[in-house]
């Protein structure tokens, strides 16, 4: 649940990253940046930065957890992986999402079923 | 909770930060990298790969920033940077920071110091169980109309039995034993109580138990409870009492219990006995009225509700006795009866140290207004960095509260070491034992601390932090800034003045009064005067209770204190001595009827006349140098087979015989026989003597200076009623101190059992009775100094300030012509003009403020012209003063140095 109002984008940030972490198992940060902006089809440009304290308030949470180890090209990266706890944070969250976006569906068809 | 797991993340990212920045260095590294070998392998060169990566990535100094706010506890890290900072800027300015330290440790430690005494005294409840039901109980008569009314035994007894609102009603009054059988006799102070006292108050012994009905009894009465003092010290500390026995005034009583440590009372009694009479015994009687009583109201019953409940108790007891008419029962909080009398006093010295910290604060504000305009420039380029006002505003005040909490840990100590030092006198401060620095207290200093810092901290801090940064990097020595700084402190002072002379006038208004006090004739010369008490147990004169005709004391009992008095007269060093029922100043009284014989008797009891009676031997005028007015003194001839005299007081005199001489009248200082007959009291063969008044003399204070003296009539001991314990006073041709051992040696070798207490001299009992008026007169006077001081140097702060600022303008006004005196005018009037206005403002504040002194106040009013004059003048010259120093350095200006260094 966001905080405040503030923190709505923040929400739909960590919503991103914990997603993409559930789908893609255990990922770096570089790989989550990427993976991110793949799928938004590049509309979410985000200045990649904005990734880490996010990766962090969500460590906070103990949504994911972080491990060093070694990536694909042999380099040291810290990988993250989503938690249970955090998996539950995923499909409340979601279910949120959907619950709005059937309302707006709703309310945006609804004058033409008059 | 992901909030709680969140908080406990970020304390541990604040305790391991440098981990947590290399970690995440290595991080954005790895990530870096990955991102430029994705775009080489995109075939883009590498430098220009590297150029997009690092856009790409983002401001890594940013980066850093926002995962350290969110990894720590950034409240914590801020404050802890502030206070960093806060020490460096004490450690630049060493000077300022002791006297701003110096200034809030002397104003919060006089305020946790008073603060710790109103505590004990006002704020905490009684240590008995439930205090709040606990009530005093008190009995009011038409006659008298303020103080403390005690109740008779038999009214007592009505009470308690009869009420239905209170849980318990118990008695108690003061009396003394003499403690025999050890190796020096000893005076013991107790209280005699009702067997229902200890629980009424919700007590129970520590060992042993309490006393129960029967003891009330006469016969079954001679059981004592001890205080834990006294447990340790006479009887061992040991906890089996049976056997434990002591001897009091030749009788044996059991020790059955003993009270615990903190158990206390206001006075500083050693044990308890029931209270018991013996059949027949006069004390117990309608006409006697030295008890006082305790009760504890039954739970959900209001005060008025159990006060109208005793009322109507006593108005029966009335039509049942008609000597009891007019008296009632009226009831207040046990905690009002035992402090109220010292609440006024107490408020008044709390809100003197208020006025003297807020005068500190007012000082220290301006300090650090003065100083703000030295850090513009740090606060231009830190709002260049970045900083908003908020950040800055955050830090000036952590600062102050820097210093406010150590002025504030100094003052706490202070305090503590004050209250060590200094012994609180018990008689002045009921409960003074229960003052202490305790958990309240210093909550109070924190709170009062923080309070201090943001007050003197705010204006400056809101003044500094709105500067900007223009002003502080602009060159040239004049800005906008500093003339509102001006005004504001300007404005500063005017209050510090008002309060200052607020503070002076009530200081003036105590020290006169106290003066006053001090200049009220007694009535007896007190220097060279000793005074004891030595009490006489009832066995040395059974027939005082036991038989109704008899009229002075017992053979046995009129020789034993005429030998007394003869052979101490005869002591090297002794000029005259004599012996009376109350000794002046020490509030005693006993009172008597009074009925003129030379016109006609009252119809009725309830229209009698009472008067302050004191029951004398051998030369007790002589020894106190009481003045003669005419006729004579009573002296060793008048004995229980000469003609029956007394000798009155002027007072008397005035209000019974109004221009006569009242030499050679006739009076009763009892009711009137028919009187007596017709209430069936008159015990058969007893006539009522008269006395014929054969001198009068001046009048003495037997009440405090304070008061006026009542109407008295000083009868011979030998020939009237009399003290079982009366005072000895002797007058000395040397220091009174010194004869205390012979006199303690020539008693015991008159009679071993009876133990010399309350050794005084004269001058101790005068200056006991007006200790609370002093200590008033000496702390406020403290006070009032000290915001003297504080004000002057406000004033002389600000002006100085005032005339560096204006160094170049003076420089200019005298390049063009001006004269020193102009110079040295146009400075003063500046100063005095602030002055002026803190005058009258002071002024006003005091004509509505002192008026709550007037509790406190003796013979001089709360708008004592004079007082309000003197200050005033004296005020006005300091602050002359202090306006010419800074005014005489301007006309020292040399305009080619002013104008040189613009």
């Amino acid at each position: 649940m966001p905080d405040n109002k503030a923190d709505v984008l923040q929400g739909t940030l960590d919503l991103m990253v914990l997603k993409t972490l559930e789908a893609l198992g255990p990922l770096h940060g570089y790989g989550i940046a990427r993976r991110i902006e793949q799928v938004s089809e590049n509309l979410l440009a985000l200045n990649q930065g904005t990734l880490y304290p996010a990766l962090l308030r969500l460590q906070q949470k103990k949504w994911i957890a972080a491990k060093w180890g070694i990536s694909e090209n042999n380099r040291k990266a810290r990988y993250y992986t989503i938690t249970s706890a955090g998996k539950k944070q995923l499909a409340r969250e979601t279910e949120n999402w959907e619950r709005i976006a059937a309302v707006m569906n709703r309310l945006l068809e609804g004058p033409l079923e008059a | 909770m992901p909030w709680l797991t969140a908080l406990l993340s970020r304390i541990h990212g604040s305790a391991h930060q440098s981990a947590i920045e290399h970690e995440l260095n290595e991080e954005l590294r790895s990530h870096f990298e990955m991102l430029v070998e994705e775009k080489v392998r995109r075939g883009i060169p590498l430098d220009e790969a590297q150029r997009h990566a690092r856009l790409e990535l983002g401001n890594s100094t940013q980066i850093h920033e926002a995962c350290r706010t969110q990894a720590g506890i950034p409240f914590i890290e801020i404050l802890l940077q502030d206070l960093r900072y806060g020490l460096r800027m004490l450690r630049r300015y060493p000077g300022f920071a002791a006297v701003a330290i110096v200034t809030l440790s002397l104003g919060i430690g006089a305020n946790t110091a008073i603060f710790s005494i109103i505590n004990g005294v006002l704020l905490r409840p009684l240590p008995y169980a439930q205090p709040e039901q606990l009530v005093a109980v008190i009995s009011t008569h038409p006659f008298k109309t303020s103080g403390h009314f005690d109740t008779s035994p038999p009214d007592f007894r009505a009470l308690r039995a009869q009420n239905h609102t209170l849980a318990g009603l118990s008695a108690y009054y003061g009396g003394s034993f003499n403690l025999t059988g050890v190796d020096h006799p000893e005076r013991l102070q107790a209280f005699v109580v009702s067997s229902d006292y200890f629980t009424t108050l919700g007590v129970r012994p520590a060992v042993g138990r309490n006393f129960s009905a029967e003891e009330e009894q006469w016969g079954r009465h001679r059981e004592a409870i001890v205080t834990d003092g006294f447990w340790r010290t006479h009887l061992n500390g040991d906890r089996n009492l049976s056997g434990k026995t002591l001897n009091l005034d030749g009788e044996v009583y059991d020790v059955v219990a003993v009270m615990p440590p903190w158990f206390y009372v206001e006075d500083p009694v050693q044990l308890w006995v029931p209270m018991a009479w013996k059949p027949g015994d006069n004390l117990d009687s309608h006409n006697n009225y030295f008890i006082s009583m305790v009760g504890r109201l039954r739970p959900g019953v209001s005060m008025a509700q159990a006060r109208a409940d005793l009322q109507a108790i006593m108005l029966g007891v009335a039509q049942k006795f008609p000597e009891n008419k007019g008296i009632g029962a009226d009831l207040k909080p046990l905690h009002d009866d035992l402090v109220g009398d010292v609440r006024p006093a107490l408020m008044v010295l709390l809100g003197a140290v208020c006025f003297v910290l807020l005068i500190a604060c007012v000082n220290l504000a301006n300090l650090l207004l003065a100083r703000s305009s030295g850090r513009l420039r740090e606060i231009a380029v830190r709002s260049a960095l970045g900083a908003n006002r908020a950040r800055l505003l955050r830090q000036f005040i952590t600062e102050s509260l820097l210093l406010s909490f150590i002025g504030g840990a100094l003052g706490l100590g202070l305090a503590s070491l004050t209250l060590d030092a200094v012994p609180l006198p018990a008689d002045i401060l009921p409960r003074a034992e229960h003052v202490r620095l305790d958990g309240w207290v210093l909550f109070f200093t924190v709170a009062i601390s923080a309070l201090t810092g943001i007050l003197f901290g705010l204006m400056p801090a809101l003044q500094s932090s709105r500067s900007g940064v223009s002003n502080g990097l602009r060159e040239g020595g004049r800005n906008t800034a500093s003339a509102g700084n001006q005004r504001l402190r300007s404005a500063l002072v005017v209050s510090e003045v008002a309060l200052a002379l607020l503070l002076l006038i009530g200081s003036g208004l105590a020290i006169r009064s106290f003066s006053r006090l001090l200049h009220v004739n007694p009535g007896f010369s007190p220097d060279h005067v000793l005074s004891f008490v030595v009490s006489f147990p009832d066995s040395y004169d059974p027939g005082r209770f036991n038989n109704p005709l008899q009229i002075g004391p017992s053979p046995r009992m009129g020789q034993l204190f005429e030998t007394l008095v003869a052979r101490i007269e005869q002591l090297p060093g002794v000029k005259s001595a004599g012996l009376s029922s109350a000794l002046p100043l020490r509030g005693d009284h006993w009172g008597k009827f009074f009925v003129p014989l030379d016109r006609p008797a009252p119809p009725s009891m309830d229209k009698l006349e009472h008067i302050q009676y004191s029951a004398v031997l051998g030369h007790y005028f002589q020894a106190l140098q009481i003045p003669l007015v005419s006729g004579r003194f009573l002296n060793d001839h008048d004995r229980p087979n000469s003609p029956f005299v007394v000798v009155v007081n002027q007072t008397l005199a005035r209000k019974y015989f109004p221009g006569q001489d009242p030499i050679g009248k006739t009076v009763l200082i009892s009711p009137p026989e028919e009187l007596l007959r017709a209430t069936g009291l008159l015990p058969p063969g007893y006539h009522p003597p008269k006395f014929t008044i054969v001198g009068v003399v001046g009048d003495v204070h037997y009440g405090g200076l304070e008061n006026n003296p009542a109407p008295l009539v000083y009868a011979p001991v030998l020939q009237s009623d009399y003290s079982t314990a009366p005072k000895f006073t002797v007058r000395t041709d040397r220091d009174p101190q010194l004869l205390t051992s012979s006199i303690r040696e020539l008693l015991k070798q008159v009679d071993s059992d009876l133990p010399m207490a309350n050794v005084r001299t004269m001058d101790e009992i005068i200056s006991t009775s007006v200790a609370q008026p002093r200590l008033e007169a000496v702390l406020l006077g403290a006070f009032g100094g000290l915001a003297l001081l504080l004000a002057s140097v406000g004033i002389y702060g600000v002006l100085a300030y005032s005339v560096s600022q204006r160094t170049s303008e003076i420089g200019i006004r005298m390049a063009l012509g001006a004269s020193r005196s102009s110079v040295l005018r146009m400075v003063l009037a500046q100063g005095l003009r602030m002055t002026a206005i803190g005058l009258a403002l002071g002024l006003a504040l005091a004509l509505t403020v002192t008026r709550v002194m007037s509790g406190i106040l003796f013979g001089i009013s709360p708008t004592d012209p004079a007082t309000f004059a003197a200050i005033l003048l004296l005020l006005g010259v300091i602050a002359l003063l202090a306006c010419y120093l800074p005014a005489r350095r301007a006309t020292r200006v040399d305009p080619m140095v002013a104008l040189r260094y613009e």
